[in-house]
């Protein structure tokens, strides 16, 4: 006896959906067996736009291959704001209020000295950082803070 | 497969197999002529443990829980760890620990490896024991396995059976073990089954106290009609399990968890130990009364989770996120099939004419109280997980029987049945890829943390300054940060369909 539409609607609610499980499956391991990864898409990022994006594995990665934490970076738009931007990691961390993140980069070498302190800090004032800013005045190497940072340079 | 396959694919081999050939089409009929539908039930829940497998091997290690008992491991003997089990307070996990130092011994600098492929053979284990227990003859049933594979992987207590390794998951191993044993019953009986059965439980009740869990399945089994384990094994196992309590609550005087040893949830927060004794001190009853009740239900409805009322609590205060009510209405109308079933078959109990069907529900139905009588200090998703196991595979012959009878109904009650299953198949299947999901999520935490692994090792006063404790984590760190994981920045948003943890 032929199988009508809604017998076979009954099969097709019932496993239609869960039989994606397995065809997602073989074409992860297909993929994976030449070398692609579609479903772990990694996007390869400066580590200014990691220490934006939260990402202190691969600040830590990027350290262990030899790149210096202090290089100025490309940060693309959207990360932090519309235009693309050119940050040191510690400003990106600032940017994006990652006090985690500074203490990443300065356990991997990032020297703050009394001058980029001051920066760091009046930058953090500048774009409301509060939880780095208290991170920052927790470092030994706090200075103290001119007025209103008026005379400070700071990335926007 | 069906007869005109096999006919087909016999008569194309014939004439390949005489003309000497042997392409991919002649090797893809022959295997198909020779393929059931149980063995194709086995490929498929195969299949979907090595895609699971697959973003394991890509996920580094996590660090709390894991590096702690791998410096202990690092640094100690197995006599040492077996004498430091014997002297713990409400935990008594000494095989758990010997298979720790066992399998870490073995990797000899290769953990990351060995233990995944431990975890990814345990993962194999438990979808391919499960698979068996559903039993499939017929396309019928095979056309329900797809379903029953997404309820046991895609229920939130077993996510962190897969997400989480210490580094060995011992979760997974009493569902490995659970299902194992239930397998061992439904067998035909031989000598060497009752002293495996033993080994089994005595493996799983001193790697985790849900391991007890094995001792209920053998038992309901047996009182079921599985006679795989004789009544000399059951007898023993029980003997086994009076011994266990013997040397937990008065040899050794372990004891059990109290007040103060966890977090759990209470109506709409979690509440740490100190909050805990202040509200429950005089009263310790009712919270383990509620946590056996919140335990039960969260197998049934997915609500509430961890002893949280979640989705209660979102629909009060704001905040119902789609992954909630995704969450509560698979389980709601699965859990309806399911009571149906139910109600249906117990006349048939009551006349002791029971099937494979009724059996695997009656040991769910004591694996779920049993599970939540446990649960009784605190209540946590993943302890649930046996329970959510049975649950998947229990549903899956509800579902199947909704099928079969709705086949040659009218066709207004095939389409309601249809919109039932859809709602049951599709939040399922959302369910079943959020695993995969949050596992990518997780990924990018696990890399984080290790980046400052030291900071986190000085917080929790773990020793490392011996020069070979210190190489085994510079080690590991080094592995975990040559992983590459996505940034969860550049992938595709569905924060609001999957639960995540």
């Amino acid at each position: 006896m032929r199988t009508s539409v809604s017998q076979w609607s009954l099969v097709i609610a019932m496993a239609g959906p869960p039989s994606l499980g397995c065809l997602v499956a073989v074409a992860c391991l297909i993929f994976a067996a030449v070398g692609s990864h579609p479903l772990w898409p990694v996007t390869q990022m400066t580590m200014a736009e990691a220490a934006a994006l939260r990402d202190t594995g691969e600040i830590a990665r990027r350290v262990q291959t030899g790149e210096s934490p202090n290089a100025v970076g490309t940060v693309r738009s959207g990360v932090l704001r519309s235009e693309v931007l050119e940050l040191m990691p510690v400003e990106a961390a600032v940017a994006a209020n990652r006090p985690d993140v500074l203490r990443v980069l300065i356990e991997s070498g990032v020297i703050v000295d009394p001058d980029r302190w001051l920066a760091l800090h009046c930058f953090a004032v500048a774009v409301g950082a509060k939880d780095a800013q208290a991170f920052l005045d927790r470092l030994p190497s706090r200075s103290i803070p001119s007025a209103a940072c008026v005379d400070v340079p700071t990335p926007w | 497969m069906s007869n005109g396959w096999r006919l087909a694919a016999r008569r194309h081999a014939n004439a390949a197999g005489i003309a000497g050939r042997r392409d991919v089409r002649t090797v893809a009929l022959y295997l198909m002529q020779r393929l059931d539908w149980r063995t194709a039930a086995f490929l498929y829940a195969g299949i979907v443990a090595l895609g699971l497998g697959y973003a394991l091997v890509m996920m580094p290690f996590q660090v709390s829980d894991n590096l702690g008992n791998m410096l202990t491991l690092k640094r100690s003997t197995l006599a040492e760890i077996i004498l430091s089990q014997a002297r713990s307070r409400a935990f008594m996990r000494p095989l758990l620990w010997v298979q720790l130092k066992l399998v870490f011994d073995l990797a000899d600098g290769h953990e990351f490896l060995v233990f995944r492929l431990f975890q990814i053979a345990q993962l194999l284990a438990v979808l391919l024991l499960v698979t068996r227990l559903l039993a499939v003859k017929t396309r019928a049933d095979f056309a329900a396995v797809p379903l029953a594979i997404a309820m046991v992987i895609g229920s939130h207590t077993f996510g962190g059976t897969v997400r989480e390794a210490y580094p060995i998951n011992t979760f997974m191993t009493v569902l490995v073990c659970c299902a194992a044993v239930v397998n061992l019953a439904w067998s035909a009986p031989r000598w060497w089954k009752d002293g495996l059965a033993i080994v089994i439980l005595a493996y799983a009740a001193l790697s985790v106290e849900t391991g007890l869990l094995v001792w209920v399945c053998l038992v309901t089994g047996f009182l079921v009609g599985l006679r795989g384990v004789s009544a000399k094994g059951i007898v023993a196992s029980t003997g086994f399990l009076l011994v266990y309590f013997y040397a937990r609550f008065v040899f050794l005087d372990v004891g059990g968890p109290n007040l103060l040893e966890r977090s759990t949830g209470v109506g709409f927060a979690v509440l740490d130990p100190d909050q805990l004794l202040d509200r429950f001190v005089d009263r310790p009853f009712v919270l383990y009364a509620y946590n056996i009740g919140c335990s039960i239900l969260t197998v049934l409805f997915s609500e509430p989770r961890a002893g949280v009322w979640v989705l209660t609590r979102a629909m009060v205060q704001g905040g119902v996120h789609l992954w909630m009510v995704i969450g509560a209405m698979s389980s709601c109308v699965t859990t309806t099939i399911l009571v149906a079933f139910i109600a249906r078959r117990v006349p048939h109990w009551r006349s002791l004419r029971v099937e494979h069907a009724d059996r695997m529900c009656l040991i769910a139905l004591a694996i779920l109280l049993a599970n939540a009588v446990i649960s009784y200090p605190y209540t946590k998703d993943v302890v649930m997980s046996p329970s959510g196991m049975f649950y998947g595979i229990v549903s899956f012959f509800a579902v199947r029987w909704l099928v079969t009878i709705t086949w040659d109904a009218p066709t207004a009650r095939r389409v309601a049945v249809c919109l039932a299953l859809a709602i049951v198949s599709v939040g399922w299947t959302v369910r079943l890829f959020a695993l995969p999901y949050a596992m990518r999520q997780t990924a990018f935490t696990n890399r984080n943390d290790w980046a400052s692994v030291y900071a986190w090792l000085d917080d929790q006063q773990i020793a490392y300054d011996a020069p070979s404790a210190r190489a085994l984590v510079e080690r590991l760190r080094s592995e975990a940060l040559s992983m590459q994981v996505p940034n969860p920045h550049f992938l595709v948003r569905g924060d609001d369909i999957f639960d995540l943890p």
